[in-house]
């Protein structure tokens, strides 16, 4: 569906005054493999488009994959007969007036080159060893994102994304290790050298030790700090914050964090194209009045001082925020200019936690998170990973892991495990010398 | 346009019957509409009403021991011949792959769930009216500050046609009404209502017994917001179905799928500490543990009569007497274990998702020979914690190590519940913490709960789940506190 067809109609065919849409087209491949085989190859092609009328600041929002004339216009009706039978939204904001934003392009994914590429590597890396068992899934996904609305708003978009994850594991199951990598290109050498660093990892583990529970000195990966700011996001709504419902009530504006605590959001970011505006939904901001608002460098953290909630026009209006940010299209927090080599050169006694897995809240109050340990966790002694031993629980509050970082490298683009797989959740962070890490218990899983 | 599975039947019968369809192995088209609306409301104001028509067509081929996918949601006699050549295109130069498939029955057959009232079928504004009447009546409360609330409906429709000749057409409804209370003095509690996803219509909403739960919310958010912390140690602990259903969703659901035991989901969700040797041969818990895997079961979340590979589904013991029986297999898994038939727990959450062995309504049966009540637990407990309602869940990935919390946490002393206790999280094996159940209840304690989101596979998918069990007593369990971390 062309956009100016899909314009036409709307216009032609919405009765309200007020209206937004937002349609996404998806372009995507995954192969996914297990013990040294292919299992699954798919590819999908797909469009939707998300109708939200507006009728006397009364909202309706209906969604459709199918984009027939027929089917948007009856996604029209649905959207308009949800709006009349509604009640007035209290949180109407007119809409975003007169913004254009065009970083289109016509990226298309060349389907046959890209899976006989990586096909061609992995059956090239399939039982090479015959001790080593490799896992994995790799996706290449383009999306077009266009939002536009009845007060002549229009912004487009493209976002590729490629990314790559693998295991490793040997034949007896006794060791285990994983990487991933994201990026905006397409490039067979990522997955090449992701590879040989698992290789390089898989030698971290010829020597596995029993390691009791306890508060231990840890460094967590970007993968693993990745998660856990991406969970602590689900902690910074302004208004939970405000109703009390948050580990961050109370302490807008004041110094929560060390100096060297730098957290922010930049859809400019050279590391990975990230979404310019907003059209997603996160957790208890509902911004549906600020569909397509522009996303801009933001401070969350600044220097330790809590600088900025998650919000939305109406609230911060309504309270007289200045600070505040939009849901985020991505995280960055602020590392060094040291280089991971040098940095680990530098750790006498930590241990390496190269995962976090299973993350879930255990109390909304003190932020505290639970999860284990997976596919990677390192004694560090004197600047050498010299062995690896068994996984633990963690109960740890992400907000504790920030005001306990000793000290950081540069900062990476991560692919954090569990909740980096969307367009949504880029993490760009260091890796962390991080003080008193509770490990509540062993876990037996490898 | 709607779902018109006459049209589309002719378009995938005539490419079932045309040359290109023969150059496969196998090949299987399902056709998938799922209806979805959202209404959620934040204290009395409308958060939002998002009504989603998900359609569309996948196809999925077997050439040459490898898999191919495609789907669109364009659907058309042109498209299947496109999204065939997209899957086939896939597979056909790759070298020979392993996956082979059960060979099973043949059906043609139509299966629509049977519900009094569609929620689809109720105006919108009838059903803000009752959400907004129920919300006005929570923060009537004195003791509630805030509640928020949402109804998820969801109406399923499939047709599923392969090359082996079956011809299978089902309809599904589900829904989820879910409230939640907090009370922020002197600090942030919160609490649930007892609503649960269920596999029926409107009716099972409007006969909810709203007025009673309130009063019930009410009192019990008091009291749990004066209840003591509970001190760290070993706690008997009776586990209500309302909690319980999570931590057999958790350790035995996911431990006992055979994709994860033979590595599948090594990646990602993780595999298992279970094997197919260990079947007949591993303890999984103490002989009062029997645990079913049941599609057929009546509202339950995963019911169904033919799973997303055209395979009619069954009741099948998975644990017997604490013994591990049988694991849960789809038509892929099965062949790859040896075994000649699949038992039915295929499952694609949408269109264009690639169907994966999921998890049946995986229950734990109630006591057999003795209709022990609540107060016979009680007593037979003594000394402990009564666990109600379901809070934060974790678990490793080989189902071993895990952790939950509740909502709500009664002390039990002598048989009798004397007060609250809170920031209470339980920890342990899933092996050593089933081995501990020393007893579970009759029947007249059994529950039928669940979930809307059980996540598994790349790219990640949703599946609905149902889960029953009686109130259960377990020995000398590991209780943190979750203020102080341990």
């Amino acid at each position: 569906m062309k956009i100016n067809k899909l314009k036409q109609i709307i216009n032609d065919n919405i009765d309200s005054k007020e209206y937004y849409v937002v349609m996404h087209e998806t372009s995507e491949y995954n192969i996914r493999f297990s013990n040294n085989r292919v299992i699954s190859n798919r590819i999908l092609k797909a469009s939707s488009i998300e109708i939200i009328t507006i009728i006397d600041k009364k909202t309706g929002i209906a969604t459709t994959d199918d984009l027939s004339e027929q089917s948007i216009i009856n996604c029209i009706k649905k959207s308009h007969n949800i709006a009349l039978q509604s009640e007035v939204n209290s949180e109407y904001m007119p809409l975003i007036e007169n913004e254009q934003y065009d970083d289109s392009d016509n990226t298309k994914i060349d389907f046959k080159k890209d899976v006989s590429d990586i096909e061609t590597f992995l059956y090239s890396v399939f039982n090479k060893d015959p001790e080593l068992r490799i896992f994995g899934f790799i996706t290449g996904e383009i999306s077009n994102i266009s939002v536009f609305n009845s007060s002549k708003l229009f912004k487009r978009t493209t976002l590729p994304r490629f990314s790559y994850s693998m295991n490793i594991k040997n034949e007896k199951l006794t060791r285990s290790v994983w990487r991933g990598a994201v990026s905006s290109v397409n490039n067979i050498q990522i997955l090449k050298d992701l590879y040989e660093e698992l290789l390089k990892d898989y030698s971290y583990t010829s020597i596995r030790k029993k390691v009791d529970a306890g508060r231990y000195n840890v460094v967590l990966s970007p993968s693993a700090l990745g998660d856990l700011l991406l969970y602590m996001l689900f902690f910074l709504s302004a208004v939970d914050a405000d109703d009390k419902k948050s580990p961050f009530t109370g302490l807008l504006g004041t110094k929560v964090f060390p100096d060297n605590i730098n957290l922010y959001t930049d859809p400019n970011t050279e590391y990975i194209k990230s979404l310019p505006f907003l059209v997603a939904n996160f957790s208890d901001v509902n911004p549906i009045f600020d569909i397509g608002a522009s996303l801009s460098k933001k401070s969350i953290i600044e220097k330790g001082i809590l600088k900025g909630l998650i919000s939305t026009r109406y609230y911060d209006n309504k309270m007289n925020y200045k600070n505040n940010i939009f849901p985020v299209s991505n995280l960055i927090l602020e590392g060094s200019d040291i280089e991971y080599n040098d940095f680990i050169k530098n750790i006498d006694n930590a241990i390496y936690i190269n995962n976090l897995w299973y993350i879930r809240g255990v109390d909304p109050i003190t932020g505290l998170l639970t999860g284990v340990t997976r596919d990677g966790v390192y004694k560090i002694e004197h600047g050498k990973i010299v062995y690896s031993m068994n996984n633990f629980r963690f109960n740890q509050s992400p907000l504790k892991v920030l005001a306990n970082i000793e000290a950081m490298s540069m900062s990476y683009l991560s692919c954090p495990r569990e909740f980096g797989d969307s367009i949504v959740s880029n993490v760009i962070c260091p890796y962390t010398l991080v003080k008193d890490f509770n490990l509540s218990s062993v876990s037996k899983a490898i | 346009m709607y779902f018109n599975k006459v049209q589309y039947r002719k378009y995938a019968q005539l490419f079932l019957q045309s040359i290109k369809a023969q150059k496969v192995d196998f090949c299987e088209i399902r056709f998938q509409e799922n209806l979805i609306e959202d209404i959620s409301f934040k204290n009395l104001n409308i958060e939002n009403i998002y009504n989603i028509d998900r359609r569309g067509v996948s196809i999925r081929v077997l050439y040459n021991g490898n898999w191919g996918f495609s789907a669109s949601s364009d659907i058309s006699q042109k498209t299947i011949e496109d999204i065939f050549n997209e899957a086939f295109g896939m597979v056909e130069h790759l070298s020979e792959g392993t996956v082979k498939i059960t060979s099973e029955e043949v059906y043609q057959d139509e299966d629509i769930q049977e519900v009094l009232i569609n929620p689809f079928e109720v105006p919108i504004s009838e059903k803000i009216e009752y959400i907004s009447s129920i919300q006005n009546d929570i923060l009537k409360e004195k003791n509630i500050d805030f509640a928020d609330a949402s109804l998820i409906q969801v109406y399923e429709k499939k047709l599923y046609l392969n090359s082996s000749g079956s011809d299978i057409y089902q309809e599904r409804c589900r829904l989820f009404p879910s409230f939640m209370m907090y009370r922020v003095n002197p600090e942030l509690t919160t609490l649930k209502f007892y609503t649960r996803p269920v596999s029926e219509g409107y009716e099972y909403f409007k006969n909810f017994p709203f007025k009673e739960e309130i009063l019930r919310a009410n009192e019990n958010i008091y009291q749990k917001s004066k209840a003591k912390e509970v001190i760290s140690g070993k706690y008997n602990l009776l586990i209500d179905p309302s909690n319980l259903w999570l931590t057999i969703h958790e350790s035995i659901g996911h431990s006992t799928e055979m994709d994860r035991v033979l590595l599948y989901e090594a990646n990602y969700a993780g595999s298992s500490f279970a094997s197919v040797d260990g079947i007949g041969e591993l303890v999984y818990g103490s002989e009062k543990v029997n645990i079913v895997g049941d599609r057929t079961q009546k509202n339950g979340l995963a019911s169904v009569k033919y799973d997303d590979e055209g395979v009619k589904t069954s009741k099948f013991d998975i644990i017997k007497n604490g013994l591990l029986e049988d694991l849960q297999t789809n038509r892929e898994i099965a062949a790859f274990s040896g075994r000649e038939n699949s038992n039915g727990c295929s499952f694609a959450n949408s269109y264009s998702s690639f169907p994966l062995q999921r998890m049946p309504n995986v229950s734990l049966l109630p006591n057999q020979t003795k209709d022990l009540g609540f107060k016979d637990m009680l007593n037979i407990m003594g000394d402990g914690i009564y666990i109600k309602g379901d809070g934060s869940w974790s678990i490793d990935m080989q189902r071993y190590n895990f952790q939950f919390t509740g909502d709500l946490f009664y002390e039990v002393k002598a048989g009798k519940i004397v007060g609250m206790v809170k920031d209470l999280s339980y920890q342990s094996n899933t092996q050593d913490f089933w081995k501990s159940c020393v007893e579970v209840g009759g029947q007249s304690t059994y529950s039928l709960e669940g979930a809307f989101n059980c996540g598994k596979g790349q790219p990640s998918q949703v599946a609905p789940v149902s889960h029953g069990a009686p109130v259960s007593l377990f020995k000398d369990i590991k209780v943190l506190n979750t203020k102080n971390e341990n």
